[in-house]
């Protein structure tokens, strides 16, 4: 298997890429605002990228731009040191794997995989030997013959997926590859994936605008909206110390409670007054004073126990409502900094907190992010 | 980042290498796509530009200026014009009215035997020129079976009157498939809306239905005015005293052999084509778009209403009757010695036909119209593959010059081919071509005749080749793409496949469309090729109508069996045959 994997796709230490400024705009008029503006990434050689925003965010463009489907209005896409401007997008070292996945209907599975390779002019019995490891790898030996209508979706997910490794690139781009599945096929793909990745070390770049697939796959997740980077950081990082409000509710669940910062500590930690209480909360850097600021709690940074606050350092609430999900319950509970969503996992379902109570709030101050409030 | 790795500076120090060999292959790319373009230009501006820009050089001679002024003072010349434009009109009429009528039945009332009277509205569409005309003379000329056998009246059938009879059954096919898209495409939530507010059949169709179809009534009557005028087959046979402007530039050319007078005929033919072409192309087009949603919300219920029904059935039938009694005529009269006059039953004139000069004729005109088709359909393919896939500013200039073909008449193509291709082609007083028509000619002038075949052709192909292509997701040649293709090879590998059934079926058309045409082949007939279509006026103009009737039964058999085979051949590739039953 190890063997077959080696001369299917060798690992390579290449695959860098570098976007300058990146600009690209829609028509001639300058009246239009740019799709995407000024978008400046070093991607490493072997990294897991992912472009994660809303619809609309420039995500697609900016992946069809580095593929060379589309002109870039101004700045400079390089690979391994080499500018692509010139570079037609048939002669760029990488692959697309696509939304459709766009396989060639008149050709079987066999056949797509071959295109690229045939197009190389590799001999015949190389092409047969490729073929026949990248098949093993993506669990597709026995439908090499099938067309690919006779293909379940996911089937048709790997042969794509085959087609684009098969020819070695340097990079692989994913536009929104798994939409097309259903929620547990989708989980799979995901794992499949992001192994295979790692175990061939091809640079990638993914197009999603699911939060949790970007947190489970990437080594970098690049938040974009309106066509800007907002921030480029480990999932945990996005997760944990989000550069804005917007990132931080476009990442997961996220309460914004109304605080008063009381003091700035040097070590980046500042004395918050909260549900009637004062807590020490890590902070963003651009954090001021006297500006006006949200402290960032997860649903799951929260302790609630029924009752009267039990410490100086808890708060108090009532709870408006609940929701199951199984394997955890969420509440929403009224505070006098504003409403809080908390989720609390495993739950005792005999022993759900019932609306109206009033609960006692104890926030775990080091998972939440005190954050300027630019809308304020 | 910002350090590189060995590796990484190693792919470095290889940079200017690799960089300029994609730039190298890159260009190539790049430069494929002009030279097709380049290509396509200069073989449009030979089948197109350069007749035309002749036809338009002769007419503004001296020869052509005399009869384009008399138009302006020639109380004849402008009756010839005005002839021409009331046959044009009244056949608009009528024909558009007797398809609506055979659409509207086939749609929307309630009867067996849809499948049979679809077949037989389409039948005139695969029949040679003079087949309807020589039997309506066989049926209601002076000798007639109707008019004197069972009337026993002296039937006069040559001028407007005749003409527009044979018109209307000639060219009510086009009307009829226009109609029949329109009305399988129209919304019946519409009358179902007006049902539910209280109003009968017949009156739903005159308030709902109908203004709904106008776009539609407009475009056929258009289309079919500018075939009345341009058709030359029909009037030489039954025109008589009644002289219209094809005719005029007929004779003008083969009789007088007076190229400038034939030019300005053309000339005034073109104008009224030209501006329905352009009317049909920029503003019909649009308007049936907002007229007809393109998903049905449902089907649209059969009627069985009597007030709508019986009227509808008993005027389908009347044109059922008249079109099987013209091409039984056509059968029948292939067997008989001297048609209408003479019944004795005979083989003499399909004998004559299919082993004398007929069977030359049928070589060569098949031979020249299987040679056309793959040149237009590869042309109609790489336009529309350019239009929709590679140009962007330019594409509709290019799809507009592609389709010219269908906004020239037969007749003034024909003409101004035998006014550019009878010398040779100079540019700047340096011989490029040398004579590509006549007898003199290489091949005995068979490029030209094929040539004139491929401009007819280009517009079917490049139209369901637009079609097919808008169909296929631009994801499939980008995957192409970033498997490494160029524009050319994606094209050839992927584009080409996927495109080709639509693409054999276009080509049937229009090589059926080459075999029975007249007017544009008619003026590069040469004695050393023979073609079937002028064979038949050669019969015709000599009153031996069995061998008419017999070349025209060969030629539609041929036709039918070509659609067949392809047909069939499609068939057996594509799993879903059925769309492309005509
Ligand atoms: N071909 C195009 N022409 C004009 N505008 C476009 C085109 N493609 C995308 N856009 C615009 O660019 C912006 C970014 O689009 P896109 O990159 O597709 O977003 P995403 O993939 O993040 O959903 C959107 O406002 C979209 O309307
Ligand atoms: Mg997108």
């Amino acid at each position: 298997m190890l063997e077959s994997t080696r001369s299917a796709v060798e690992p390579v230490n290449t695959g860098g890429v570098i976007l300058r400024k990146v600009t690209k705009r829609y028509g001639t008029k300058t009246s239009t605002p740019a799709a995407v503006a000024d978008f400046d990434l070093d991607i490493e050689p072997g990294e897991f990228i992912t472009f994660l925003g809303p619809s609309g965010c420039g995500k697609t463009t900016t992946l069809r731009m580095i593929a060379g489907f589309e002109s870039i209005s101004s700045g400079s896409i390089e690979v391994d040191g080499l500018d692509m401007t010139s570079v037609p997008p048939n002669m760029r070292p990488m692959s697309m794997v696509f939304q459709s996945y766009a396989l060639f209907p008149h050709l079987s599975v066999r056949e797509n995989i071959a295109y690229g390779l045939k197009i190389k002019k590799m001999p015949a019995a190389r092409i047969a030997d490729d073929i026949e490891s990248i098949l093993a790898i993506m669990n597709l030996s026995g439908l090499a013959d099938r067309s690919p209508r006779e293909l379940s979706g996911g089937q048709q997910q790997r042969v794509a997926l085959a087609r684009a490794l098969v020819m070695r690139p340097k990079i692989l781009l994913f536009d929104e590859p798994l939409s097309n599945l259903d929620a547990k096929l989708r989980e799979q793909m995901r794992l499949e994936i992001r192994q295979l990745q790692r175990r061939l070390g091809i640079t990638s770049i993914f197009v999603t605008h699911d939060q949790d697939e970007a947190m489970n796959m990437s080594d970098r997740i690049v938040v974009m909206s309106k066509g800007r980077i907002e921030q480029v950081a480990e999932p945990s990082v996005v997760y944990r110390h989000p550069e804005s409000m917007f990132v931080a509710d476009f990442v997961g669940k996220a309460n914004f409670l109304d605080v008063e910062v009381q003091r700035m500590h040097d070590d980046g930690t500042a004395e918050v007054q909260v549900l009637g209480v004062t807590v020490r909360v890590p902070s963003h850097e651009d954090v001021r004073k006297e500006d006006p600021v949200q402290l960032l709690v997860r649903p799951e940074s929260v302790r609630i126990t029924i009752g009267s606050p039990d410490s100086r350092r808890a708060g108090v609430g009532t709870v408006l409502g609940s929701v199951f999900y199984g394997s955890s319950v969420e509440y929403e509970i009224e505070t006098e900094s504003g409403n809080l969503l908390v989720s609390i996992a495993d739950p005792d379902v005999d022993r759900l907190i019932p609306t109206g109570c009033e609960v006692s709030i104890r926030l775990e101050e080091n998972r939440t992010w005190l954050l300027p409030d630019l809308h304020a | 980042m910002s350090a590189p790795t060995t590796e990484s500076r190693a792919q470095f120090r290889r940079g200017p290498e690799a960089r300029r060999m994609s730039r190298a292959r890159g260009v190539r790319d790049d430069v494929t796509s002009k030279v097709i373009v380049g290509i396509i230009v200069l073989i449009l501006l030979l089948l197109l530009g350069l007749p035309l820009s002749q036809l338009v050089t002769r007419a503004l001679g001296p020869d052509g200026r005399e009869v384009l002024l008399g138009f302006f003072t020639d109380p004849n010349h402008r009756a010839v014009l005005a002839n021409s434009l009331m046959l044009g009109a009244i056949v608009g009429v009528t024909g558009t009215a007797v398809g609506f009528i055979v659409a509207f039945t086939q749609v929307r009332v309630k009867f067996r035997g849809k499948r049979a009277l679809h077949l037989i509205a389409l039948i005139p569409i695969v029949s040679p020129p003079f087949a309807v005309a020589t039997a309506a003379i066989t049926l209601f000329g002076r000798n007639g079976y109707i008019s004197s056998n069972l009337l026993g009246i002296q039937g006069d059938i040559y001028g407007l009157h005749g003409l527009v009879f044979v018109y209307t059954l000639s060219f009510f096919p086009v009307a009829y498939m226009n109609f029949k898209g329109m009305l399988e495409n129209l919304d019946p939530s519409l009358e179902e809306a007006a049902s539910g507010l209280g109003a009968g059949k017949l009156k739903i169709l005159l308030t709902v239905t109908f203004p709904m179809l106008l776009p539609g009534f407009a475009a056929s009557f258009l289309v079919l005015f500018v075939e009345g005028i341009a058709d030359l087959s029909n009037p030489l046979v039954l025109g008589g005293d009644y002289a219209v402007l094809s005719t005029r530039a007929y004779f003008a050319m083969t009789g007088d052999f007076n190229i400038g007078a034939g030019a300005a005929y053309s000339l005034m033919l073109v104008l009224p084509a030209l501006l329905v072409f352009l009317v049909q192309r920029y503003w019909l087009n649009r308007k049936k778009v907002t007229a007809v949603t393109g998903k049905p919300s449902g089907r649209m219920q059969a009627i069985s209403a009597p007030s709508v029904r019986i009227p509808s059935l008993i005027l389908t039938a009347g044109i059922v009757a008249v079109i099987a009694l013209v091409y039984l005529t056509v059968i029948l009269g292939g067997f008989q010695r001297v048609p209408g006059v003479n019944n004795e039953l005979t083989l003499d004139h399909f004998e004559f036909v299919l082993t004398g000069i007929g069977s030359q004729a049928m070589r060569d005109t098949i031979t020249l119209a299987l040679i056309a088709a793959p040149v237009a359909g590869v042309l109609g393919m790489l336009i529309g593959w350019l239009v929709t896939r590679k140009l962007k500013r330019f594409a509709g200039l290019l799809d507009f010059a592609g389709m010219l073909g269908t906004a020239f008449p037969g007749t003034v193509l024909g003409i101004g081919y035998a006014i550019a291709f009878l010398v040779p082609t100079t540019v700047l007083g340096i011989e490029i071509l040398p004579p590509l028509a006549g007898g003199a000619a290489a091949f005995g002038g068979a490029i030209a005749i094929v040539m004139v075949f491929t401009v007819r052709s280009l517009p079917p192909g490049q139209r369901t080749g637009i079609a097919a292509l808008s169909q296929i997701d631009s994801s499939i040649d980008e995957a192409s793409t970033s498997l490494g293709a160029g524009s050319a090879t994606t094209f050839r590998r992927v584009t080409l496949p996927l495109i080709r059934p639509a693409f054999a079926t276009a080509l049937t058309f229009a090589t059926a469309r080459s075999m029975t045409s007249l007017s544009p082949i008619i003026f590069l007939t040469t004695p050393e090729i023979k073609i079937l279509t002028s064979q038949i006026l050669a019969e015709v103009d000599n009153g031996r109508y069995g061998n008419a009737f017999a070349y025209c039964t060969v030629l539609v058999i041929i036709v039918l069996l070509l659609i067949t085979l392809v047909n069939f051949l499609l068939r057996k590739v594509v799993h879903r045959g059925n769309q492309f039953d005509a």
